[in-house]
């Protein structure tokens, strides 16, 4: 009886973990990829944008959109996807380096001000470990408390005992540590909405009405910006060194 | 011909007459322009354009100088200016004058000239000037014809007097064959000193002066049979750069002449003295210089050095052996006689893994016989990459020995270098370095698409880990439960009978059932009355010995059993104990309804006394 049950969950969960139209998705990725080699960025493209729209995603994924973007002479976009990648793998070097690159041939050099340390000690730590490998963490680590209070309860030598206790505190450590990065990085706490221009150029004005009289400055695209709050179809954005203003909401592409 | 003398004169006469009278104001101012000595010149002599304004000693705007074009050259400009008393009535004039040289032959026109003098615009009427040979002049007899009273002299300079020759070392050269011109003036009149007006131009030559150091040395020769002072006053080597005739530009210079004055005018201060004498400037000009350059012969050897004479190419290292990327400085000296200056740096066939630096290069070059000689020297770093025992290539030159008409090649030896030290990474013979950047671009996609998933796959959501978070929770829960269980079989005697109960009564009951096969029904009853007794016992905790059946009811009955169940037990009970002591041969069919019984009563009494 037992068994069966199990077997039953085992069956629901590798439903839920690889359902058939992954496969599919998987197959016009793999179709863009090759229509990348080829040259063909466009098709590129149009294939990573199909898998993304499907709501099947990963890092790699974006990443090559960002790159067949690229490569289409779309900056903005490019930009914008490869941020989405380095979202989901923070450690990954060929995204940081296209990132550079494509930074550097943006229009605006906005000099980011000083932040508190703390700040940034915050955002260093919290997205130190990726997020599979924080998954693997906590999974093992709460595997550890549990079996070490198990342990504990059942054993009658000392020895045994003891282990068990140690494993369950290590264990617990080990869980608040990086649950709670976990729970950052899954809940986005503390980590502002973030968007990239797409337009070749955008007037940032100072309330978010249509009107001349209020141009504050422009940026252009490929910039980085943080969104603060929306109004309709304005949204009041930050620049890196400060500057604030509102620019329509279709200008931006939140990663 | 300028005389500088005049102007001292007139000043002298001017502070005279300073104290007469200013009553000649009123005058006629004209102006009126002239050559001195003629309108005929000699080429390389001089003329003067005299510009003579009379009536007034003042200017107020001179006149344009004349364009001359190629027939003369300016050389200077001068006034003077002059008084004369003719019977009470004074005339002034003031006179500009022009110097120039005539260059070649042919006639030109100076044209009328604009003066401001005297509150007046002055014109001067053009004046044709003809420029004729060297003697052609003096034969016409045309040279004193136009010259104008009170300019004569005595101490005129003819062209036998002083004149410059010109000398070239051969007139039949190679192409890039040096040749030594020498240029000697020759006089018989006094000359002070001298300037050069118009030196050869170089068009066409590589020209390098190697006129000697100091004053010319004056000596004394016989020309056309007429004795000179003569002196060497420039010697130039000359290079041709390109083939065919070639014409070197005469040589112009100025001379101071020191003439003996004889003029009535001056009569009153004597021959002798200060006045005695006055220096003359006279112009010459030397003859055009034309060559003949021959072009090299065709099949010159590479690398050819572009020298004509002879040529001799000497190397060599400064050491022997050199540590691996440390300087090594070699040498190569090109000596020879020939245009040596021009000899280009040899290119030096060395292993790519030899770093070669561009040459110091020194030279030294001096006149020798008829042409050049001298020495160049190249001073190479190199700095080989690799050790082992390396070769410089022999330095090869190729050259033009005019002597012999042929073309020759002189070589240096090979030189050996033994390069010590390490071996630096990566095969030999090529120059380690930093990877260097082409351009740059984005890097490749990742390919592959193992990792998609679903991209609204928030983890805190989901069976999968709910049933994580859960399990463990769940194991735990077993685990104390387990634990609680076994400590209450340790330490608590009636529960751990309790929990035992039922395994010994259905122990018991399996022995009951092996029996009821024999023929003893007492063993069986008696076997099944314990079984249901120990049952009893053990859920209660009772003593099994000193069980009374009434005493069983009533703690039953008190324990929540049934009364069905009480009753049942108490007969079966009363049935065993009545079989217990019946004769034997009961039935076996008898004996399996009761353990059926009995069973069923062991599981009502164990349902219902938990």
């Amino acid at each position: 009886m037992i068994r069966r049950g199990a077997f039953v969950l085992m069956c629901i969960a590798s439903a839920a973990l690889s359902p058939r139209s992954v496969v599919a998705q998987g197959e016009i990725l793999e179709r863009g990829n090759q229509l990348y080699q080829e040259g063909d960025y466009e098709g590129a493209v149009d294939a990573y944008e199909i898998v993304l729209a499907s709501g099947h995603e990963s890092a790699d994924l974006h990443y090559n959109l960002g790159n067949a973007y690229f490569k289409g002479g779309q900056l903005g976009r490019s930009i914008l996807a490869w941020e989405r990648a380095l979202d989901r793998a923070p450690g990954d070097p060929d995204i940081r380096a296209n990132l550079d690159l494509a930074r550097s041939l943006t229009a605006d050099a906005v000099e980011p001000l000083p932040r508190f340390w703390l700040i940034s000690a915050w955002s260093w730590w919290f997205r130190l470990v990726p997020r599979g490998l924080l998954i693997v963490f906590v999974s093992t680590a709460w595997l550890a408390v549990t079996l070490g209070v198990t342990t504990r309860i059942l054993t009658r030598s000392e020895r045994s005992g003891r282990v068990g206790g140690w494993l369950a505190v290590s264990g617990l450590g080990v869980l608040l540590v990086f649950g709670t990065s976990l729970i950052v990085q899954e809940f986005r706490i503390g980590q502002p909405d973030r968007g990239v221009v797409l337009a070749r150029a955008v007037s940032v004005r100072s309330a978010p009405a249509d009107d001349d009289d209020l141009m504050l400055f422009e940026v252009h695209e490929g910039t980085i910006v943080r969104v603060d709050q929306r109004a309709g179809e304005w949204s009041e954005v930050v620049l890196e060194d400060g500057k604030v203003g509102w620019v329509p909401a279709d200008v931006l592409g939140m990663i | 011909m300028m005389r500088s003398v005049t102007r001292m004169r007139s000043l002298v006469l001017t502070g005279l007459l300073a104290a007469l009278p200013a009553g000649t104001s009123a005058q006629d101012v004209s102006a009126r322009a002239f050559i001195t000595p003629g309108n005929l010149v000699e080429v390389g002599r001089t003329f003067i354009l005299n510009v003579e304004i009379t009536g007034t000693q003042s200017l107020t705007r001179e006149p344009q100088m004349p364009d001359v074009g190629a027939y003369a050259q300016y050389l200077g400009s001068g006034t003077q200016s002059s008084m004369q008393i003719n019977n009470g009535r004074t005339t002034v004039s003031l006179t500009i004058q022009y110097r120039f040289q005539a260059l070649a032959e042919g006639t030109f026109q100076i044209p009328e000239l604009n003066l401001l003098a005297g509150g007046q615009v002055l014109l001067t009427k053009p004046i044709q000037v003809r420029v004729v040979a060297v003697g052609a002049a003096t034969q016409s007899g045309a040279g004193s014809a136009a010259r104008p009273s009170g300019e004569r002299q005595t101490g005129e300079v003819g062209p036998e007097d002083l004149f410059v020759t010109v000398s070239p070392s051969k007139t039949r050269v190679h192409d890039g064959e040096p040749l030594v011109v020498e240029y000697r003036i020759w006089t018989r009149v006094d000359v002070t000193s001298y300037t050069f007006t118009s030196l050869p131009e170089s068009r066409g030559f590589w020209v390098e002066d190697i006129t000697p150091a100091g004053g010319p040395e004056v000596e004394q020769l016989t020309r056309n049979g007429q004795q000179y002072a003569s002196a060497v006053i420039r010697r130039i080597a000359i290079v041709p750069t390109g083939s065919g005739e070639r014409t070197l530009e005469p040589l112009g210079l100025e001379a101071q002449v020191r003439v003996r004055r004889n003029d009535p005018r001056d009569g009153i201060f004597g021959r002798s003295g200060l006045f005695g004498t006055s220096t003359v400037p006279t112009t010459v000009l030397s003859e055009t210089l034309t060559l003949q350059v021959d072009p090299l012969p065709p099949g010159r050897p590479e690398p050819f050095s572009g020298v004509v004479g002879s040529l001799s190419v000497a190397t060599s290292l400064d050491r022997d052996s050199v540590a691996t990327n440390e300087a090594v400085t070699l040498t190569v000296r090109v000596s020879g006689s020939g245009n040596i200056r021009t000899v280009p740096a040899p290119t030096l066939a060395v292993a790519t893994d030899f770093e070669v630096f561009p040459p110091e290069i020194s030279e030294s070059v001096s006149a020798s016989g008829s042409g050049l000689a001298g020495s160049k020297t190249f001073e190479f770093v190199l700095i080989p990459r690799a050790p082992g025992l390396r070769e410089i290539p022999a330095v090869q030159m190729g050259y033009f020995d005019q002597g012999a008409n042929a073309y020759r090649t002189a070589t240096a030896a090979a030189l050996p270098l033994t390069v010590t030290g390490q071996a630096p990474g990566g095969p030999p013979g090529l120059t380690r370095g930093g990877v260097s950047q082409l351009r740059e671009d984005i890097r490749f996609i990742h390919l592959g698409s193992a990792s998609l998933r679903p991209a609204s796959n928030f983890l805190f959501q989901g069976a999968a880990f709910w049933m994580f978070s859960l399990l463990p929770l769940a194991g735990i829960a077993g685990a104390t439960a387990l634990r609680r269980h076994r400590d209450l079989l340790e330490g608590d005697v009636a529960y751990a009978r309790g929990r035992r109960a039922n395994k010994v009564a259905k122990k018991r009951l399996a022995e009951a059932r092996r029996l009821a096969a024999d023929a003893d029904a007492r063993v069986f009853y008696a076997e099944v009355d314990r079984a249901l007794r120990g049952l009893i016992g053990d859920r209660l905790n009772l003593a099994e010995a000193g069980l009374k059946t009434t005493d069983l009811e009533t703690r039953l009955v008190k324990k929540g059993a049934a009364s069905d169940t009480v009753s049942e037990l108490k007969t079966c009970l009363d049935h065993c104990d009545r079989q217990r002591f019946a004769p034997p041969g009961t039935d076996s069919e008898e004996k399996a309804r009761f353990l059926d019984r009995a069973g069923e009563l062991m599981a009502a009494l164990d349902r219902e006394l938990k």
